[in-house]
């Protein structure tokens, strides 16, 4: 019987997306457990860490590949396409409301409701505060760039093709991303065992 | 770009991977020309941090559930909507009445459009006969025919006869000019049946020239 139902596991983004434009369930359902999490947790921190937000963004970036599977172009690689997606989405919004004047208001609210991960890690807890307030004073394509490198874990080929630019645009804005991070969070100082 | 990322374009795996005290000789003298070690061990430890915080941090953060939920249910609306287009199309097909004698006709006419035999179109490419040149042709009197013309005339029994024809019978055909003189002063006409003499004159004149 495998051959008449195959591994969803083991396929391709990219087969997933041809049997989904086929309304293929199973697909769109492999592609969301491949994918929520990384994109949720994107959203969330290019979103000032806003979980209804980040929820709706999700929710309707899955919408976009649910109605039009059809703009996916099967010649380029799924993930780069997708997270442009989500990229776009993000550059979108912050055309549509000035995010950083509602920061502030924000962020107070955000940050109390979901970092109980750190509770044990007092250090990390005030790093990650920190790491995010000066995030926020960094230019969007450069935060975008750090993110989808450290927080998503993304090659520097993979963040060129979602940002649509070379690839030493994306070492460049990285460099300088953490030039200006390294310089604002040095009051933590480095533990030695790192 | 930074100058640094034209001398060293893999700093940041650099940052990632190695302390400044791992780095090549070459490597850390073209860093120490931009920032000094402090620098770059700040620079390193802190993008491990935020590595291990970001990865920390994913542990906790989980769409919500009912999102997936409701994605599915946007699926199968979405794939219910074109099944049932699909549906709508063939049953309006099938519900379609006709009257019998109208189907036959169209079953008759499919076949015949499928019978009909195929043409090929084949297009051959034929070379063109261009006229570049106007070839006048001109008929040349021939020495030929003029040599036929003299052969002719050699052959052709009298014709050097310039004389009335009466002379010329007078001077070349005696007997045949006698009966024809004898028989024009006769008043009425007489035919070979009539007069086997007659028969036997004219036969006997067609030797006279020979």
């Amino acid at each position: 019987m495998q051959f008449l139902k195959p591994d969803y596991k083991k396929l391709s983004d990219e087969d997933l997306m041809a049997m989904l434009l086929k309304k293929n369930q199973l697909a769109f359902e492999e592609l969301y457990l491949r994918y929520s999490k990384k994109l949720f947790s994107y959203f969330y921190r290019m979103l000032n860490r806003n979980k209804d937000k980040a929820k709706d963004f999700l929710h309707d970036l899955f919408l976009k590949i649910i109605e039009k599977p059809q703009l996916f172009d099967p010649a380029r690689s799924f993930s780069p396409w997708f997270y442009s997606l989500a990229f776009n989405m993000c550059k979108n919004e912050y055309k549509k409301i000035k995010i950083r004047d509602d920061y502030s208001a924000s962020y107070a609210s955000s940050v109390n409701s979901t970092d109980k991960f750190i509770d044990d890690d007092l250090d990390l807890n005030s790093f990650i505060r920190e790491l995010y307030l000066h995030l926020e004073d960094v230019d969007n394509d450069h935060r975008s760039a750090f993110l989808l490198r450290y927080g998503n874990n993304l090659s520097i080929k993979e963040i060129a093709e979602t940002m649509d630019c070379p690839e030493g645009t994306v070492k460049s804005r990285l460099y300088y991303t953490i030039k200006y991070l390294s310089d604002k969070l040095t009051i933590y100082k480095p533990e030695k065992n790192i | 770009m930074n100058d640094l990322l034209i001398l060293l374009p893999d700093f940041e795996t650099l940052l990632e991977t190695k302390r400044f005290s791992e780095l090549t000789s070459s490597e850390q003298s073209t860093i120490l020309k931009f920032m000094p070690i402090e620098q770059y061990e700040a620079m390193r430890i802190n993008t491990a941090k935020i590595s291990k915080a970001f990865s920390m941090e994913d542990d906790y953060l989980l769409p919500d559930k009912n999102l997936k939920d409701d994605l599915l249910i946007h699926f199968n609306k979405k794939k219910e909507n074109a099944t049932v287009l699909t549906n709508r199309i063939l049953f309006l097909l099938l519900g379609f009445k006709i009257p019998a004698y109208q189907a036959v006709i169209v079953f008759l006419a499919l076949l015949f459009l499928l019978n009909k035999p195929h043409i090929t179109e084949v297009t051959k490419i034929l070379p063109v006969s261009r006229t570049d040149t106007i070839f006048v042709e001109k008929i040349a009197n021939s020495p030929v025919s003029a040599l036929q013309n003299q052969y002719i005339k050699k052959h052709i029994p009298y014709s050097h006869i310039k004389k009335s024809p009466s002379a010329v019978l007078n001077q070349n055909y005696p007997l045949l000019a006698n009966i024809i003189t004898h028989y024009q002063s006769e008043k009425t006409g007489r035919t070979v049946e009539s007069d086997p003499n007659l028969y036997w004159q004219l036969v006997s004149t067609q030797f006279e020239g020979n």
